[in-house]
């Protein structure tokens, strides 16, 4: 009896153990699978920035970017990405959709994406632009909000990179709607101007833009990288409009140079070149005079920069420290001698406008067009890197046109996120 | 004005690109000569970088290298994947980029 008694409680007390565990193991599985990967990986990235200005004699502080980069990955092939800028303009809020497209990775050396993407025109706005990544302030001269060059494309592109034994390259081949032509002459009143607009989500003619860039790094620690870019369109002009056959030739060259503790120097540098060139087919706007106006732009911008820092001081303050310089230009088409009043403008409208405008002001005379427009920039800053993505960024700036030199001082705070 | 700009940038780049490439060629054969070695012939052996070497100097490409512990493996791959494609990365530094970071968070 005492045997069966024993042995029943033995029974009971494993049972009750082993469904004490069952229940323990089942409630840790419950909060595994709330954290299970799974396939599909949202991540928000991006890059923020404020500040305090002085231009020109004005001073201000700004509450700059803030933009957001949204990524979703589906599986190992498919990543949609997107940016989103989101800033103070005037007196409100502007709100823009930078790029949005879609990603698919075909193989080891091929990915095809669709959408609207960052033309790969160059390094800087594709690759160098962001807040925390740009070591200075400001853009360099045609490579911000006044581009001379495109910035982002409608279209299909197909991307991707390889090993050539010990050197490497990456490359980049699109399709897309190119730019639009545009002739802005609804004021019977006043001349027409044109401008060249790169939002052409709607393609304004049957023609397409091919382009494309090669990036080739010759040595195996990928300290060099120098690109070629180009991108043709056979007609940038409305369909309908009276214009037409207008071509466009755009042409990059980027360098970059990154080499990191150098013992020699105790430290790393970084150099970074690029030159943009833009061709537009001469083509002529009838004045309300009756005469012709013969447009042909050829511009160009180009940038060299270089940035040292102390990264191998025995002092953590001196290597968190950058020291950064750079000389950067813009050249636009001058005038025609029989086109007097004629004169190109530097526009800053956001990246939507991917040139410039030849606006056609009768009053203003050509030299001081001429001011406005051919610029060059000497910059000088000093960075302190709080973490790996956020730094405290001095910097001066001085900008000559034939005129004058218009100075500024720029501290910002720079956050990548 | 527009051509006096246009040649000296020009001029720097070569300049600049002529002696990296002179510099890069001198270290690269000091390392590539089996003449340095005593160990025989070297020429069909080839040294895979680590993804923690390949990280220092790819990334630092456009900005600086990231810290390990800023995100998690499954975030670390989601921005290995679009680092891949926006800036030109091969399959294979990516893989083990990636694989580094994690390892390493």
């Amino acid at each position: 009896m005492k045997k069966e008694v024993l042995l029943y409680l033995l029974i009971f007390a494993f049972s009750t153990g082993t469904i004490f565990a069952q229940s323990y193991n089942d409630e840790k599985k419950k909060q595994l699978d709330y954290i299970k990967p799974g396939t599909t990986n949202f991540l928000m990235r991006g890059y923020s920035h404020a500040g305090f200005e002085y231009f020109d004699g004005n001073n201000s502080f700004i509450s700059g970017t803030f933009a957001p980069i949204l990524l979703w990955q589906q599986g190992e092939k498919i990543l949609f990405e997107s940016e989103l800028e989101v800033e103070f303009e005037g007196d409100g809020v502007q709100f823009a959709l930078e790029y949005a497209n879609i990603s698919y990775i075909l193989n080891d050396y091929a990915t095809l994406r669709v959408g609207n993407f960052l033309t790969p025109f160059g390094a800087f706005n594709d690759r160098l632009h962001p807040a925390w990544i740009n070591k200075l302030s400001t853009a360099p001269l045609g490579m911000g909000h006044d581009p001379v060059g495109p910035t982002s494309e409608f279209g299909a592109e197909l991307r991707g990179a390889s090993s050539i034994g010990e050197a490497k390259m990456n490359y980049s081949l699109y399709l897309s709607n190119g730019a639009i032509l545009e002739v802005h002459d609804e004021d019977t009143l006043k001349p027409p101007s044109t401008s060249i607009n790169g939002l052409n989500f709607e393609d304004n003619n049957n023609e397409k833009a091919i382009g494309g860039r090669l990036g080739f790094l010759p040595f195996n620690n990928s300290a060099l990288e120098v690109g070629l870019s180009a991108q043709y369109t056979s007609d940038i002009s409305d369909r309908d409009s009276e214009y037409d056959g207008i071509a466009s030739l755009n042409y990059a060259v980027d360098l970059s140079y990154v080499k990191n503790s150098i013992s020699a120097i105790k430290g790393s540098i970084d150099l970074k070149a690029q030159w943009n060139q833009v061709n537009i087919d001469e083509f002529g706007i009838v004045l309300p005079d009756g005469d012709e106006l013969i447009i042909k732009q050829e511009n160009s911008a180009y940038y060299a920069q270089l940035a040292y820092r102390p990264s191998l001081s025995k002092s953590t303050f001196l290597s968190n420290l950058e020291f950064i310089g750079r000389y950067s230009g813009i050249d636009l088409t001058e005038p025609s001698e029989h086109d007097e009043g004629v004169e190109p403008v530097a526009m800053r409208n956001k990246n939507k406008i991917l040139q410039i405008q030849n606006l056609i002001t009768p009053e203003a005379g050509e030299e001081e067009g001429h001011q406005e427009a051919d610029r060059t920039q000497w910059s000088f800053g000093v960075n302190y890197w709080i973490s790996w993505r956020s730094a405290i960024k001095l910097s001066y700036q001085v900008t000559d046109n034939d005129i004058e030199s218009i100075s500024g001082v720029y501290i910002h705070y720079a956050l990548g996120f | 004005m527009k051509y006096n700009n246009f040649a000296k940038i020009v001029l720097i780049l070569i300049v600049t690109s002529l002696t990296l490439v002179a510099y890069g060629c001198s270290t690269s054969s000091k390392l590539a000569s089996p003449e340095n070695d005593d160990l025989g012939d070297f020429s069909s052996f080839t040294m895979e970088k680590s993804g923690a070497v390949l990280w220092g100097e790819t990334c630092s490409r456009c900005h600086n290298a990231p810290d390990p512990t800023a995100f998690s493996d499954q975030q670390w791959e989601a921005i290995g994947q679009h680092m891949r494609i926006r800036a030109g990365l091969t399959a294979d530094e990516t893989k083990k980029i990636v694989t580094f970071l994690q390892q390493s968070n």
